[in-house]
């Protein structure tokens, strides 16, 4: 469980807004024989979500990147540069899913949108 | 003359006469099978070889090889197509496409080592093949109908039984079989001569690329049946069996043997290959084409995708997760469809991240600059892909852009060359899908592509890219060093064998003559051994081989050794080779003829400009490769082609194959030292001739 | 690992254990095709009815399949054909593998093979004595010579799809004789020997056996299927109805 910050109204909305098409990343997903459409990431959620209970790789570091550049949030990209760096390629998956998704249930919780995504431990 | 595996006959049919003929395989024995025959056929009958996919004049064939509807491991069973496609892009170039399981052994039985297709019927027809009689049957309670309902009311018109024995003509002696009749048959997409439509036999065997669907559709032909009752002559039989039993004993993986992961090569288990983000875990049982050494599908308790493995799978993948957060029965269905239907899954799948970008650019949608009534927002959903599907199949609403492609839909669109430019368009060889093995990642991909005419769809070198990343998936140590890959490999890669370069994909190397002999070498061997002999993809070339403990696969040894048995010759391996190269500078006249230039080789744009960051298989593409004097595992993302760069790969090419380095056309010399100098005069009144 | 389910054996037992049985017992439990009887044991030496003086010794071998590991690639077939005729063709391979690629597994395959049955219907309906019973290994087979082509033993046998079948390149009769006769093998045929089809079969779904195996008018399947066919994912119940996850989540 990572200790964030509080989040502004502002913060929560750029953490939560879809990027353009020429800013995605991607993550792949494997299987015993492999795969082959690596899947466009548009946004935060869209991250939790193939994340969640599949394990697909991915290049933590693109992703701290593409979370500080373009979710504007340098927090949580620092969280998961720090949490990835030591894990193996197949073994980032839970752990960056849970910090965003961790962010993610913060910046609803600060617009009022909807119940955290992750339950407080 | 040896004639082992040969059945002698050919069936020539002329589709606006509706009348048959025979051509005598024994003149084109020389060519081997498969493609070399195809090659020399349409060089012969498509007198204007500029002509278009939909034209009536081109010339279609369909080809087996001496060891097709024999117990050859894994090279009985597919069946080559070859004729002017309708989806190679800027030119519908002369092209190849390809379909498993039953086809081939039933023509063959048949009497028919192959069929050509020419001109065009008035009104749509089947062809209803049964031994030695063809005859031409009116399709029009099939025309409409889906691949399945379609093979299933032929199926039904062949019901005589005689105690489970169907008998084929009315004497005791005509012969009789169990078996229904092996169908190939185009969907609705074909019938409106969509270069979406592909070709489809049983459940899940499809020639795809190509767009060979329209180009039945455009003649006028839903579906070309065959029953066949009679026997192959076999010149060492005792031997066939005896091959056979060695190559299960020695190189194959025993029924319930835990293999080592490997690429799709000859040691594998008969596990199905699914690619679904949740691949399906119900009962199912194996499935394979006909003499598969170990089969790569399965038929299931559902049902649903019967046969399908492999590319079809994976589809909708990335689609459906990002719809619902994991796999769910919308990627069955997406397969199944496409079976259905005979759709270019490759196409599809590109495609649809093509439109998913376009879409949410803002570009395409209900009222926008691409108006279509679909509603992109179900992207990922059952109905979404059905919707488009049905589209595609009608010719409707973006269908109809679609009909020549995505790449020229993109043209029409007046959004070619920026869509290349932003990488959005992964369609980076002559209007083909990426087949995920980037060119700029896994160089041989790309390179032997552009080289030819289409995606070349070979996984020799991919294999061992597999291979290191199932190790690395399951935590374990590859059985092999990237030395020792690269010792083994091309050892058999004659007669190259004494450069290890060839298997280096480092960037320092992307450009040399090494890294051209290699896909010099494998555009000779795939011509021959896999293309015209159809040793399958998916379990050849077999370089390394975990089974063994030398690790050395059975490639070099097993492909001379099935042909020689099966047909009394006595050829090596490089004889193959070379027979390859003959056919491959057969194919690049033709290439010729139709406007081919060295200048027009080229990629699409974000090939060179823009670097590829990240693989199907996310930050890593590792292939062998040398980092200073040490052979790696190396991870080749990162890097791009470079312009100048390719151009010296390519002068390298054409100084290997003794093309003119200028034009990239053959010269006088090398076509008269391959017995083709009919090939050189015809290049030569063209004034297309090398070094001229 | 042969599947010596006898719980169904009721009322029919083998001559040797009772002395005989009664012909109403022999066809007790008669299914649609007459033989609704199972059979079983190691001690079976042949048939004898009590109001019959013939005796025919039962076959020293058999083959079972089983389907729902079969691959469906035929090459049992081409073997077949191959090592008898010395030619491929699956229209005169003796075991017939049918298949249905649209059906759902495991009713996609269907594999007839020889029975080597104990009362074999096709050797009964023979005029000429060409179909018979060799009286070294019990092979049911034919001798060509005597063949006269009637097709009566292609009529007579007792399944759906016929085991014996009409060669209609060399014009005789032919079924399996479990390689007795295969002038294209090098390794010895026959119950004591090697099968063709056995050898072949990637997938091993094919086994042979020595003693007559349980059969009844459902099928003549065995279950050769192990863990080690489990782990590729594919179900090794009887039945082909529990894939290894629903085995798995059933702990």
């Amino acid at each position: 469980m990572a200790e964030f910050t509080e989040m502004t109204v502002e913060a929560a909305e750029k953490l939560r807004a879809e990027q353009p098409y020429e800013h995605r990343i991607h993550v792949s997903l494997l299987g015993k024989h492999g795969g082959f459409q690596p899947v466009p990431v548009l946004s935060a959620s869209d991250f939790v979500k193939v994340t969640t209970g599949l394990n697909p790789v991915f290049s933590a570091e693109a992703l701290a990147r593409w979370v500080t550049e373009r979710l504007g949030d340098a927090e949580l990209g620092e969280a998961i540069s720090a949490e990835c760096a030591d894990l193996a390629l197949f073994a980032q998956a839970p752990v960056a899913c849970a910090l965003v998704a961790e962010r993610l249930a913060q910046a609803e919780e600060v617009l009022g949108i909807a119940e955290p995504a992750v339950v407080e431990a | 003359m040896a004639t082992g595996g040969y059945v002698g006959k050919i069936l020539r049919l002329d589709l606006t006469a509706r009348t048959s003929s025979v051509i005598e395989t024994e003149k084109y024995v020389q060519w081997g099978g498969g493609h070399g025959i195809g090659s020399a056929i349409f060089w012969e009958l498509c007198t204007d070889k500029t002509v278009t996919g939909r034209d009536p004049k081109n010339v279609v064939t369909l080809m087996t090889s001496p060891l097709s509807g024999t117990m050859a491991p894994s090279a009985s069973g597919r069946v080559e197509i070859q004729g002017i496609g309708t989806a190679g892009y800027p030119i519908n170039w002369f092209t190849r496409s390809n379909f498993g399981g039953r086809f081939g052994g039933q023509l063959k039985y048949a009497g028919w080592d192959g069929i050509v297709l020419e001109g065009k019927a008035d009104s749509p027809i089947w062809i209803d093949i049964i031994n030695d009689k063809a005859v031409f049957r009116d399709a029009k309670d099939l025309w409409g109908k889906d691949t399945q309902e379609t093979q299933q009311l032929i199926w039904e018109l062949k019901e005589n039984e005689e105690h489970g024995w169907t008998e084929i003509g009315k004497t005791r002696d005509s012969g009789r079989t169990t078996q229904k009749p092996a169908v190939i048959t185009i969907g609705p997409a074909g019938e409106n001569q969509s270069a979406l439509g592909c070709l489809v036999h049983d459940a899940g065997n499809a020639a795809g690329q190509g767009g060979f669907g329209a180009v039945f559709g455009s003649k006028n032909l839903k579906a070309i049946s065959v029953v066949g009752t009679g026997s192959i002559e076999i010149a060492d039989p005792a031997g066939l069996f005896n091959a056979r039993i060695w190559a299960k004993d020695e190189y194959a993986a025993a029924p319930g043997q835990q293999v080592e992961p490997n690429g799709p090569t000859f040691g594998v288990d008969p596990a199905p290959v699914f690619l679904y983000a949740k691949n399906p875990d119900g009962p199912m049982g194996p499935q394979a084409c006909q003499g598969c050494i170990n089969g790569c599908r399965a038929r299931f308790e559902t049902g649903i995708a019967n046969e399908s493995s492999c590319q079809e799978t994976s589809m909708y993948k990335a689609f459906d997760v990002l719809a619902h957060g994991e796999g769910t029965d919308a990627s069955y269905i997406a397969t199944d469809l496409v079976q259905k239907m005979g759709v270019n899954s490759y196409e599809l799948m590109q495609g649809m991240g093509y439109l998913y970008a376009l879409s949410k650019m803002g570009v395409l949608g209900k009222g926008l600059e691409i108006d279509t009534d679909i509603d992109m927002s179900r992207i990922g959903e059952a109905d979404f892909v059905i919707d488009l599907v049905d589209k595609i199949s009608n010719r409707e609403d973006i269908g109809e852009d679609l009909a020549d492609g995505f790449v020229r839909a993109a043209e029409k669109w007046g959004r070619l060359e920026k869509d290349y430019a932003a990488g959005i368009l992964d369609f980076p060889y002559w209007g083909y899908a990426n087949h995920g093995y980037d060119p700029r990642a896994e160089l041989e991909w790309g390179y032997s592509s552009i080289m030819g005419d289409r995606d070349m769809n070979e996984h020799g070198f991919n294999a061992n890219f597999w291979s290191v990343i199932k190790h690395m998936m399951a935590g374990m140590e590859m059985p092999v060093s990237a030395e020792e890959y690269a010792k083994i490999t091309t050892s058999k890669m004659v007669p190259y064998q004494d450069d290890m370069s060839m298997v280096d994909y480092s960037t320092e190397n992307m450009y040399s003559e090494s890294f051209a002999k290699l896909v010099v070498w494998q555009r000779h061997y795939t011509r021959f051994w896999k293309q015209s002999a159809l040793y399958c993809d998916f379990r050849y070339p077999d370089f390394t081989n975990y089974n063994r403990e030398d690790n050395v696969g059975i490639t070099g040894d097993g492909e001379p050794k099935f042909w020689n048995v099966i047909t009394g010759q006595d050829i090596t391996f490089l004889d193959g080779i070379e027979l390859g190269r003959k056919i491959w500078n057969l194919d690049n006249a033709i290439w010729i003829l139709q406007g081919r230039h060295r200048d027009m080789v080229q990629f699409a744009s974000y090939i060179y400009d823009i670097p590829l960051e990240n693989s199907l298989v996310g930050p890593y593409y590792p292939m062998a490769g040398k980092v200073g004097d040490e052979w790696a595992y190396i991870n080749t993302l990162g890097r791009s082609i470079d312009r100048d760069g390719f151009e010296e790969w390519k002068t390298h090419f054409y100084n290997l194959e003794g093309w003119d380095v200028a034009s990239g056309w053959p010269t006088r010399e090398t076509l008269e030292g391959l017995d083709l100098a009919f090939v050189a005069d015809a290049l030569a009144e063209a004034e297309k001739l090398g070094g001229v | 690992m042969v599947d010596k389910d006898t719980s169904s054996a009721g009322e029919i037992v083998p001559a040797e254990k009772t002395g005989t049985i009664s012909r109403r017992q022999f066809f007790t439990g008669v299914g649609g095709l007459g033989v609704g009887i199972v059979l079983g044991g190691t001690l079976f030496n042949g048939l004898l009815l009590p109001d019959e003086v013939i005796a025919i010794p039962a076959s020293q071998g058999y083959l079972l399949v089983d389907s729902k590991k079969c691959q469906g690639c035929n090459t049992c077939m081409m073997a077949c054909s191959l090592t008898h005729h010395g030619v491929q063709s699956l229209s005169l391979s003796r075991i017939q593998v049918i298949q249905d690629p649209f059906a759902k597994f495991p009713d996609d395959k269907y594999i007839a093979q020889c029975r080597q049955c104990a009362d074999p219907k096709c050797v009964t309906a023979c005029p000429t004595g060409a179909m018979h019973v060799d009286t070294e290994t019990g092979v049911r087979t034919v001798d060509v010579a005597k063949c006269i082509g009637c097709q009566e033993c292609v009529y007579a046998c007792e399944f759906n799809v016929s085991r014996a079948g009409w060669n209609f390149e060399e014009k005789h009769a032919q079924k399996c004789d479990l390689c007795l006769n295969t002038p294209f093998m090098d390794a010895e045929g026959g119950p004591g020997g090697q099968q063709a089809c056995v050898a072949a079969c990637p997938t091993g779904a094919i086994s042979f056996v020595s003693e007559i195996p349980v059969q009844s008018d459902a099928g003549y399947e065995v279950n050769l299927r192990d863990e080690g066919w489990a782990a590729l994912g594919y179900p090794i119940d009887d039945e082909g109805k529990v894939s290894p996850a629903e085995a798995a989540l059933a702990e």
